[in-house]
């Protein structure tokens, strides 16, 4: 059993083995290895104080079902269902998204950083020019020139040949 | 490819083109609202979630949601898309309209190679020939970037466009030049000084450049290799087939 720390002190007990779905963790704790039991204790403060929570679940799901076993011989009806999980395990708010990826990223966690981009692939997908506009709520930082002319021109090819 | 000339538009053959296509989920998009801290993710991070757009046109709107995302996915160098088919109807003028696979239909506006040839491309560009000044152009169709190739030099004062073919290649751009007496490949990179020439036989049936190899079929497959010039191999037919072309 190792023992993650968040951002806001708390404290997370997780198999070894669930936890190496992060190859960041999987490191320290080779590197760590035969030490004290204070060793066995990871700091994960660099995440968002939300997201060790939903990471778990997502260890969890996935350790139930690994990767590797689940291409090799899942049967077709387990995967669909765990395609349905990771739907709406990724069906969130854009924040928490944008929380997931980065936390993915620090612990490498290769299948959740995929799918979390993934989704942010999808909610940015076939929209028209005006809804992009709409979601996108960045302050305004294009300079007067660029949003003049550089933008419209790049864009003016794709939005007017948007033929059903 | 034919030149490209403005025409005369009537009007009304004009597609009903549409603004925007509206999505089902339209008027639900307070969940997706886009803030500051997405402007601040690694450079790397964002070009993934480039990769994961399939098509251009949610590409260029993936570059107009904030500058961070904009310099992250530049479209001097884009990536492999499904394949644009070139379509000969120009129903608006000084454009090119393409079918994609990713099923819209694309206008490139081309008012900028007016009068200049369109000889091919390449996988990334368009390659252009302005007969006038007897030089070429790599086009990048999307930013409208013109990239001079090398001059043609004296061994070819006068490269006319119907002797010109340019063959698919991802590293180079590889021309073939049919003059009265030979055939030769130019080949260069974008940046090069000048071209590299290397002569190879008639073409009766089909060609293609891959890696420094050229394979030419002539009802047998010969394969030369460019940095030597000389023929490495010919590859004979299937003993069935040529009993058939007899």
């Amino acid at each position: 059993m190792i023992t993650l720390i968040s951002s806001d002190k708390r404290k997370f007990h997780v198999l070894e083995e669930v936890a190496n779905q992060s190859l960041t963790i999987r490191d320290v704790i080779e590197d760590r290895r035969g030490r004290r039991r204070a060793d066995r204790i990871i700091l994960v403060t660099n995440i968002n104080s939300k997201i060790p929570e939903k990471v778990i679940v997502y260890w969890l799901r996935h350790f139930l079902m690994p990767e590797e076993i689940a291409h090799a011989s899942m049967s077709h009806k387990k995967a669909e269902k765990l395609k349905k999980w990771e739907a709406k395990f990724f069906d969130t708010d854009i924040d928490t998204l944008n929380d997931l990826i980065l936390a993915a990223d620090s612990l490498d966690i290769p299948s959740l950083f995929d799918g979390a981009c993934e989704k942010v692939s999808d909610i940015l997908k076939n929209r028209s020019a005006e809804e992009v506009g709409e979601i996108s709520k960045i302050e305004n930082e294009f300079t007067h020139e660029e949003e003049e002319e550089e933008i419209p021109s790049e864009n003016a090819w794709v939005w007017r040949n948007e033929f059903a | 490819m034919g030149a490209v000339q403005s025409r005369s538009v009537d009007q009304s053959k004009l597609p009903q083109a549409q603004l925007g296509i509206i999505s089902s989920d339209c008027a639900n998009l307070t969940p997706y609202l886009f803030t500051r801290d997405w402007s601040d993710l690694p450079v790397d991070i964002l070009s993934i979630i480039s990769t994961k757009l399939p098509i251009l046109k949610d590409v260029i709107h993936f570059r107009a949601i904030c500058k961070s995302w904009r310099s992250a996915v530049p479209l001097s160098d884009p990536l492999p898309r499904p394949p644009w088919i070139f379509m000969d109807d120009e129903c608006i003028p000084r454009t090119l309209a393409f079918f994609s696979l990713d099923s819209f239909n694309y206008c490139i506006d081309i008012s900028k190679i007016e009068g200049m040839q369109l000889v091919g491309t390449t996988y990334k560009h368009m390659v252009v020939l302005d007969e006038a000044n007897n030089s070429m152009f790599l086009l990048n169709p999307i930013t409208k970037k013109l990239v001079p190739l090398p001059p043609f030099g004296k061994k070819y004062p006068r490269v006319h466009h119907i002797g010109v073919e340019t063959i698919q290649s991802e590293d180079l751009v590889v021309i073939r030049v049919k003059l009265p007496h030979e055939s030769v490949l130019l080949l260069c990179r974008p940046r090069d000084k000048e071209w590299r020439m290397v002569e190879v036989p008639d073409v009766n049936h089909g060609h293609i450049y891959y890696r420094g190899m050229y394979y030419i079929n002539n009802g047998s497959t010969m394969v030369v290799d460019i940095d030597s010039s000389e023929t490495m191999s010919t590859i004979l037919p299937p003993v069935d087939m040529t009993c058939d072309m007899r």
